[in-house]
C-alpha cells in the first residue's frame, strides 16, 4: 500500500513522472492486457484498448483521490475502455454488441496469435451467450484468477452476489458445451 | 445412519460444510471447462510495451501547433467559394437563372464531408471567428434523438466522464 502510494506521488509529480509512468506499465501492462483481451479477442483491438487505457490514466491521474485502491481505478478504466471501443465499433458497423462479439468469435479461427481449436472457440460462445457482467464475472475468476474480494472492489459488488453470478455463469457455460458437443 | 464424531479434536472453519455439495459441484463443473482460452500475443510483445506506451505519452502531451500564418484562411474561402460556383453551374446548367440559394444546404454538406472540397469540418470551423461560432443557432427540433445519440456515442469519451 505504502508502494502504491509513493507510486501515485511520483506520478502526480512532475519530477520523475516519466520514470513512475515507466514503473506502473510495467507492473500492470500484464493483467490489464489479458483483462481487456478477454474482452475484445484480438490481439490488435486490446493493444489499442491497453494503450488508451494507459494514456486515461496517465492523463487522469491528479483527479485519482485514492479512495479505492489504483488497481482498481485501473481495471474500472480498462473495462470501460473496453466497453467503449466494442460499442463504438458496433454503431460504426450499424450492428448490435452481440453482433460486434459475434465477429470477433468467427474471426479467431484465422487469427494469429489464437493457438486454440474447436473447444477454446466453442468456449468463447459460451461466454459470449451471458450477460455482459457475468462474462466480466467468470473471465475475471476463471482465466485472471482475481478473488472474490478483488472482484468486489473493481465491479462494486457484494462478495456474496460475485459468487452466486460466477456460480451461475460457470452451470450455464458447461451446459453450452454439453449441448455443443465439444467435450 | 450414526453422526461421526470428531475426536481428533481438529476443527474445520465455521461453516466449511455448509453449501459443500454446492461448492463441490462447481469445482466439478470448473474442471471439465478449457484450461486455456488459447490467446498469445506476438513474440516481446510485453517486453517492447514500456517504450512504446513512453513514445505514445509524449506524442499525446506533444503541443499542438497552430499555425499564426492566417493567409491560408482566404484560399480556402476562395477554393469553397469557387467550388460552390461550380457546384451551382453543373447542378443547373450554365446560363440558368437559378442561385447559390437554390442549392441545399445538406447537398452542400454532402460534397464537403465526402472531401469534395480536399478540406475537412474543422478547417471549416478554423475560418469561423469565435463571435460566428457564438452566432450560430440550430433549432433543437431539427436534431433528432437518434443524431444526438448516435454523436454522443461516436465523440464523447465516457472514461473520462465516469473519471471525473
Amino acid at each position: 500500500m505504502a508502494q502504491e502510494q509513493a507510486l501515485v506521488s511520483a506520478l502526480k509529480s512532475d519530477m520523475n513522472k516519466e520514470e513512475a509512468f515507466r514503473n506502473l506499465v510495467s507492473q500492470y501492462k500484464e493483467r490489464l492486457y489479458w483483462h481487456i483481451r478477454n474482452m475484445v479477442l484480438n490481439h490488435d483491438d486490446a493493444d489499442d484498448v491497453l494503450q488508451n487505457t494507459f494514456i486515461k490514466v496517465f492523463r487522469n491521474i491528479d483527479s485519482f483521490k485514492g479512495d479505492s485502491k489504483l488497481y482498481t481505478w485501473m481495471y474500472r478504466i480498462a473495462t470501460n475502455e473496453a466497453i467503449t471501443f466494442m460499442n463504438k465499433r458496433a454503431k460504426r458497423n450499424n450492428i448490435t454488441l452481440e453482433e460486434v462479439k459475434e465477429r470477433a468469435i468467427e474471426n479467431l479461427e484465422s487469427d494469429v496469435y489464437f493457438e486454440g481449436g474447436a473447444i477454446e472457440i466453442n468456449l468463447q460462445r459460451a461466454i459470449a451467450t451471458l450477460p455482459e457482467k457475468q462474462q466480466l464475472v467468470f473471465n475475471m475468476k476463471y482465466f485472471e484468477d482475481h478473488t472474490y474480494e478483488e472482484l468486489s472492489e473493481i465491479l462494486e459488488t457484494s462478495v456474496g452476489g460475485l459468487k452466486s453470478s460466477y456460480h451461475i455463469a460457470v452451470k450455464k457455460i458447461t451446459a453450452y458445451l454439453k449441448s455443443n458437443e465439444t467435450f | 445412519m450414526e453422526e461421526k464424531k470428531n475426536i481428533s479434536g481438529l476443527q474445520p472453519p465455521e461453516g466449511y460444510f455448509e453449501n459443500f455439495e454446492d461448492r463441490m459441484m462447481l469445482k466439478v463443473m470448473e474442471d471439465s471447462l478449457p484450461k486455456s482460452n488459447g490467446f498469445k500475443v506476438p513474440e516481446d510483445y510485453f517486453g517492447q510495451f514500456e517504450g512504446r506506451m513512453i513514445d505514445a505519452i509524449s506524442e499525446t502531451d506533444a503541443p499542438k501547433v497552430v499555425s499564426l500564418f492566417r493567409k491560408q484562411a482566404f484560399w480556402y474561402a476562395a477554393a469553397i467559394a469557387a467550388s460552390l460556383a461550380l457546384i451551382v453551374s453543373l447542378y443547373n446548367g450554365f446560363g440558368s437563372e437559378l442561385s447559390i440559394e437554390d442549392l441545399s444546404a445538406s447537398a452542400v454538406e454532402e460534397y464537403i464531408d465526402e472531401g469534395g472540397m480536399g478540406i475537412d469540418s474543422y478547417d471549416v470551423i478554423a475560418l469561423l471567428e469565435e463571435e460566428d461560432i457564438n452566432e450560430l443557432t440550430i433549432p433543437s427540433d431539427e436534431i433528432s434523438e437518434e443524431s444526438l445519440e448516435n454523436y454522443l456515442i461516436e465523440n464523447i469519451d465516457e472514461t473520462s466522464l465516469l473519471i471525473e
